[in-house]
């Protein structure tokens, strides 16, 4: 009954976070509602070399108070890491973004990326830290800095076993800085449902709350978020 | 139509007998589901004891049952075996409070045998004997500050040349090697892409 009851006020409260951030998004006037879908493949290797494959695609879905079906984006990215440490890992990336096949305005955005990442597991809890700075060349140059906290819990025992459920909250604070425009402070809160559907996979559904420019000209975002991660 | 079904059938049955080669599962249960016998100790864990859970484990052959809480500071886990018979006692001890010459001892031997380290985890482990009753073996763990546990396990991960491993060790209670285990590493890469 205890572990029922438990289960239920877990999955209340995702169903409150999702309420809660819709009401709130909606509330103001800068709001648009977008999926997310991805899919990773993640290859650990016998040495100290490892290296994520990521392709990802991104749709409005509610924009400018009108519901609007519009592809934004596809985005392929790749990663090299090195681990360093025992829970540490410091990878480069690069990351494009077909941005002109869906609207003949909108330049590419090519995007390196330097990361930080730690993980660990603390009995049932996996915690990870992840800092990120990025150069996004596009129509113009920004530089950007991130940190990301994560967290995952199982949702049945102290371990995910097959099939078993987890549930991943995060949250991330993002500063931009370019020569032709103005800092920018964003912050972003999200919150997935995972499942270990086989053996080193996982899918995750979830939604993602971004809170942009809140010290100059505030939106928000609303994100489905969607994964499937494949570990080799 | 006949030797589609066969094949259907075939297919199934592979898929279900290759699920069923390694269903390792461990899960949050309710009390009324530990096996009968687990209740003579069960029913000794302290009243202030917090956070008394019971779990359920499985790796498709073996199946084991935990009771785990805990008591002044310390978390404890007591593992049954399926019919409800003591398997040990654990408590998790942070490494101020091993003896400083047996924590001495093992970190001698984590130094030799190995480039780098970091423990991750120190347990206790206390054994049912024939001599001791597992209520006294219950008073003993729960005591543990004045009483010597039969094994100190230790997860420790350890790295030569630049390759992490993960093991369970046990050593004596003086700090002594005994056994080792190694470890399945999970990657935690999709938390941090």
């Amino acid at each position: 009954m205890i572990i029922l009851s438990s289960k239920n006020f877990q999955v209340g409260l995702l169903l409150f976070f999702a309420l809660v951030s819709y009401k709130k998004t909606r509330a103001q006037e800068d709001f648009s509602m977008l999926i997310d879908p991805e899919f990773s493949l993640n290859i650990n290797t016998n040495s100290r070399w490892s290296y994520n494959f990521n392709f990802s695609n991104r749709d409005i879905l509610f924009e400018n108070k009108d519901y609007n079906f519009e592809a934004q984006h596809l985005q392929l990215s790749h990663f090299t890491s090195y681990e360093i440490g025992f829970y540490s890992k410091v990878s480069l990336g690069i990351r494009y973004r077909f941005k002109e096949i869906f609207d003949k305005d909108i330049q590419d955005e090519i995007r390196i990326v330097e990361q930080f990442g730690h993980s660990r597991k603390f009995n049932a809890l996996k915690i990870a830290h992840r800092i990120r700075l990025e150069q996004r060349l596009r129509e113009i140059i920004t530089y950007r800095t991130r940190y990301r906290f994560s967290a995952e819990l199982p949702l049945s025992g102290q371990r995910i076993d097959q099939s078993e459920f987890f549930i991943i909250g995060n949250t991330e604070a993002l500063f931009s800085v370019g020569r032709e425009e103005r800092p920018k402070l964003e912050q972003r809160f999200s919150i997935a449902l995972g499942n270990d559907i086989w053996a080193n996979t996982k899918a995750t559904l979830g939604l993602q709350y971004r809170y942009e420019d809140y010290t100059g000209n505030p939106g928000s975002e609303l994100f489905i978020t969607s994964e499937i991660t494949l570990s080799l | 139509m006949k030797k589609i079904a066969i094949l259907i059938f075939c297919f199934i049955s592979t898929l279900s007998q290759a699920q069923n080669k390694k269903i390792e599962k461990e899960e949050r249960i309710d009390r009324s589901k530990m096996p009968e016998a687990s209740s003579i100790l069960i029913d000794n864990i302290p009243k202030k004891a917090r956070k008394l859970r019971y779990f359920h484990e499985t790796d498709g052959e073996k199946e084991s049952y935990e009771a785990k809480f805990k008591y002044q500071g310390s978390i404890f886990s007591i593992e049954f075996e399926k019919e409800g018979n003591l398997q040990d006692i654990e408590v998790t001890l942070d490494k101020n409070q091993l003896p400083k010459p047996s924590f001495k001892k093992i970190k001698e031997y984590l130094k030799t045998s190995h480039e780098r380290h970091k423990i991750e985890k120190i347990q206790a482990q206390y054994l049912p004997t024939d001599e001791t009753s597992i209520k006294n073996l219950l008073l003993k763990s729960l005591a543990f500050s004045s009483h010597h546990p039969d094994n100190y396990e230790i997860i420790v991960a350890v790295k030569n040349k630049g390759k992490l491993k993960k093991f369970e060790m046990f050593f004596s209670e003086n700090g002594k090697f005994k056994t080792q285990r190694e470890i399945i590493r999970n990657s935690y890469d999709y938390l941090i892409f």
